[in-house]
Order: structure tokens, then C-alpha cells, then sequence
């Protein structure tokens, strides 16, 4: 379980820090404002995550956020792959993860283990803003001008692999799922992509996404890359500097 | 360590040429913080259309502070006495500089015609600045019942209260560590 929940909160705490990233510099004030309104739910979110996690283990929330090795981190690529400044990269990131995200919380919200089934529940209302916001940017990009779908399409081809990864189990999961702590059908991604495929598609922009295989081994397994390795040495700045301060 | 994409940040913000950006519809926001209260402007905002007029109200004027509903529409549909025959939304302005409120819906054929049935049906002889009217139709609602505006998640330090509490809270975890002595013997005293 504890698997489980850190790869959903590893996941918003690394996306919101990088959609950070774009405070102050976004390509108009009011897109501005919101992406980084946005960037503090999903922090939020992962806090609260960190606090559930933490009845479970009896560890320091802070520790749970902040203290673990680069391996212990159980997010997904593309939450810490830069965009390198890139409008379209970004929104391409959100709306493969703010999809992906809602429909777990989703599924979470019936899980049998009531603390965690009553918090997603709260959190899918908020998340669905998330899943309103983004797409609202692929669909206006996707019908903007030529420059503007060119980018927004390269930018959902670039990230498609990355987005795919998002369905790497953590381990353990099975388990949850055997023992009824789950309800897992089959559907995950078909629902994933289906919806993705709706608002693409009213945009006139596609998606070549493809499915991981079973026995990939990624971020949700530890197995992290370069961009990960910055983005962690850059949230533990702080934190290292004195591990047991009181915040 | 700043991630590498710290490290190369775009010398200009944003690709999008001014111009361009200078043409976007201006979007005026009515905010409501009770069910029973009216909705009062809380502001205007720029964007290209009324989708993301919508999502950027929601997360400027919609979490300023807790409230209910959002109204949204363009700057030029508040203030036209074109606009087809249905019903409208009136709006004023009691002394200049004040915010427009929202006192009430009227039948009209036109702007013009709402602007003055606000007059003769509800305002009557009350002298005020100015009078906005829009078209139902025209109006974008969120309806924070049934779209979440103001989060569940404790977001009060978004709030002054909420942000000052939080400051006071950690003051205080420093007073009781007795770190405040520190701070009194490099003469911050003032600071506390």
C-alpha cells in the first residue's frame, strides 16, 4: 500500500515543483497565475498523500517528502522530464499526467480501505479542474494557428512514450489488487486513451501512444533518469541543509 | 543545484508576439462568496477565449478568496446596447470607482433596452455612475457545486488570515525552542 501511495504523491510532488518552474515567466499573466495555482494543488495533493502514508508508518511527513534516496522515489518520468521552457511541452505533460491522475483518483475513491477511498474522493473533485484546465489549452493550441498546432502536436509525440510509462505498477500492487483492496478491471488505459483520444481529436491533433510492456522497469520501480536525478537534488536542497529543522 | 531546466531559462517570455496577445478580449469576472449573496465584480482578465477565460477566472478571482460562483463574460457584451432579445443580467455601479453589483435579471430586446428597463424596474429614481447589462447567453457560469472553485484541500494560507496564522504559528514554535534569545542577543528584538 504504502508503494502505492507514494508513487500517486512522488507523482504530484515532482510535476507541481517542475510546473513551478513556470511561475513568473508563463506566456501571459493570467496562464501565469493559473499553472501556478494549479502547481500548489498538486503539491497539496501530495502532502496530504504524505500524511496518509505517514499513519501508516508512523514517519515524519517531512521525512516521508523529503528524506528518502533517489531509488525510494517512486514517480514516473515524464513528471520530472523538463520542458525546456516549452508552452506546448508543458501542457502536453499536464494532460497526459491530469488525465492519468483523475482517473486514478477516481479508482482509488473505491478502494476498501476507507481513510484512502474518502481522501481521493475529495481530491477527484479537484482534480477534475486540473483535467478542465488542460484541456482546455490542448483544444485552444490545437485549434490556434499552424505554429501553434505543429507545436502542440510534436509536443503530445514527444511526451506519448513518457506518458505510457504512467502505467507502470509500483510493486506490490497486484497484491492490493488479489486481495480485494483494489478493484482493478482491466480498463485503466483503454479509459486513459479514450478520453485523451476525445479532446485531441476535437483539435485536430492525434496521439501515437503505445503501451508499455509488462515487465518494464521504470520510475515507479526506482529506476530513474537524469532529469529525475536534477529535480531531486534540487527539492532536497533546502531539506539537506538540516534534516531535522521544524518547518 | 538548479535543474538544467533552471539553467536555461528563454531570455523573452513566451513566443506569442504582443500584438497578438494585445488583441485578446478583455473578460470582466463576477465573483459570489454565499449562495445569498450577489455577485460582485472582482475583476477583469485577459484571454483568448471563453474557455480559458473560464479556467483563468477560476484560479485568479476564484481562489483571491472563498466563494461559491463565477460569472465570466467579455468587457464589450457588458457594456453593448446591441445584443439579442432575451433575458439579461443588470449590474451596477453606484459611485465611480465602486465595484458593479449584480442587482438583477430583466427581459429586454437589446442592451440598451436592459440598461434601461435596470432604471425604470429596478433602480428608480437611485442616482448611481454606471449600468452594465449582459445576456444570459453570453455569460459563462461556474458553478461551484457542481465544478469546484474554492478548493477542499486547507488552502487558507492563500488567504491573509490564513497566511498570517500560519506566520504567527511559527513564531511561536521559535519562541518556545528559545531561539528568541539568540535573535535578542544580536539586537533583532525589534524584528519579533
Amino acid at each position: 500500500m504504502i508503494n502505492l501511495l507514494l508513487s500517486v504523491a512522488d507523482d504530484k510532488l515532482f510535476l507541481g515543483h517542475r510546473n513551478s518552474d513556470w511561475t513568473g515567466i508563463a506566456p501571459i499573466l493570467e496562464a501565469d497565475i493559473a499553472f501556478s495555482s494549479l502547481a500548489q494543488d498538486d503539491i497539496a495533493h501530495a502532502s496530504t498523500i504524505y500524511e496518509l502514508i505517514s499513519t501508516i508508518n508512523g514517519k515524519d511527513v517531512d521525512q516521508i517528502a523529503f528524506g528518502r534516496t533517489a531509488e525510494e522515489y517512486l514517480c514516473a518520468s515524464i513528471v520530472t522530464t523538463s520542458d525546456s521552457f516549452n508552452w506546448a511541452a508543458a501542457i502536453a505533460r499536464q494532460f497526459y499526467c491530469n488525465h492519468f491522475d483523475y482517473i486514478r483518483l477516481q479508482r482509488l475513491g473505491k478502494c476498501s480501505w476507507e481513510p484512502l477511498a474518502s481522501l481521493a474522493k475529495r481530491l477527484t473533485a479537484e482534480q477534475a479542474i486540473h483535467v478542465g484546465h488542460v484541456s482546455s489549452w490542448v483544444v485552444h493550441l490545437g485549434t490556434g494557428n499552424e505554429d501553434s498546432t505543429t507545436r502542440m502536436q510534436e509536443a503530445l509525440d514527444a511526451y506519448a512514450p513518457l506518458g505510457a510509462m504512467l502505467f507502470e505498477k509500483p510493486d506490490g500492487f497486484d497484491v492490493l489488487v488479489s486481495e480485494g483492496i483494489l478493484t482493478q478491471p482491466d480498463d485503466f488505459y483503454a479509459t486513459w486513451k479514450l478520453v485523451l483520444d476525445e479532446v485531441a481529436s476535437s483539435a485536430g491533433l492525434s496521439l501515437n501512444l503505445e503501451q508499455i510492456p509488462d515487465d518494464f522497469n521504470g520510475g515507479r520501480t526506482g529506476h530513474h533518469d537524469e532529469d529525475f536525478s536534477a529535480s531531486l537534488a534540487e527539492l532536497h536542497e533546502v531539506f539537506s541543509e538540516d534534516p531535522s529543522a521544524s518547518w | 543545484m538548479l535543474s538544467p531546466a533552471r539553467n536555461n531559462p528563454p531570455k523573452k517570455t513566451g513566443d506569442l508576439p504582443f500584438p497578438e496577445v494585445d488583441a485578446f478580449p478583455i473578460w470582466e469576472v463576477f465573483t459570489q462568496k454565499k449562495q445569498t449573496d450577489e455577485h460582485v465584480h472582482a475583476g477583469s482578465l485577459s484571454a483568448p477565449t471563453a474557455s480559458l477565460a473560464q479556467q483563468f477566472a477560476r484560479e485568479h478571482y476564484g481562489q483571491d478568496q472563498v466563494c461559491v460562483n463565477l460569472w465570466v463574460g467579455c468587457r464589450t457584451d457588458f457594456i453593448s446596447d446591441v445584443g439579442e432579445s432575451g433575458t439579461y443580467e443588470v449590474f451596477v455601479q453606484w459611485n465611480s470607482g465602486d465595484r458593479h453589483l449584480h442587482v438583477g435579471t430583466v427581459q429586454a430586446s437589446s442592451g440598451q433596452d436592459a440598461k434601461s428597463k435596470c432604471k425604470s424596474q429596478i433602480l428608480g429614481d437611485k442616482p448611481h455612475n454606471s449600468i452594465w447589462s449582459i445576456a444570459v447567453s453570453k455569460l459563462t457560469v461556474v458553478d461551484g457545486e457542481q465544478d469546484l472553485i474554492w478548493r477542499t484541500t486547507d488552502q487558507t494560507y492563500r488567504l491573509a488570515s490564513g497566511y498570517s496564522r500560519v506566520v504567527r504559528k511559527k513564531w511561536d514554535a521559535i519562541r518556545e525552542s528559545g531561539a528568541v534569545d539568540t535573535y535578542q542577543d544580536e539586537d533583532l528584538k525589534e524584528t519579533f
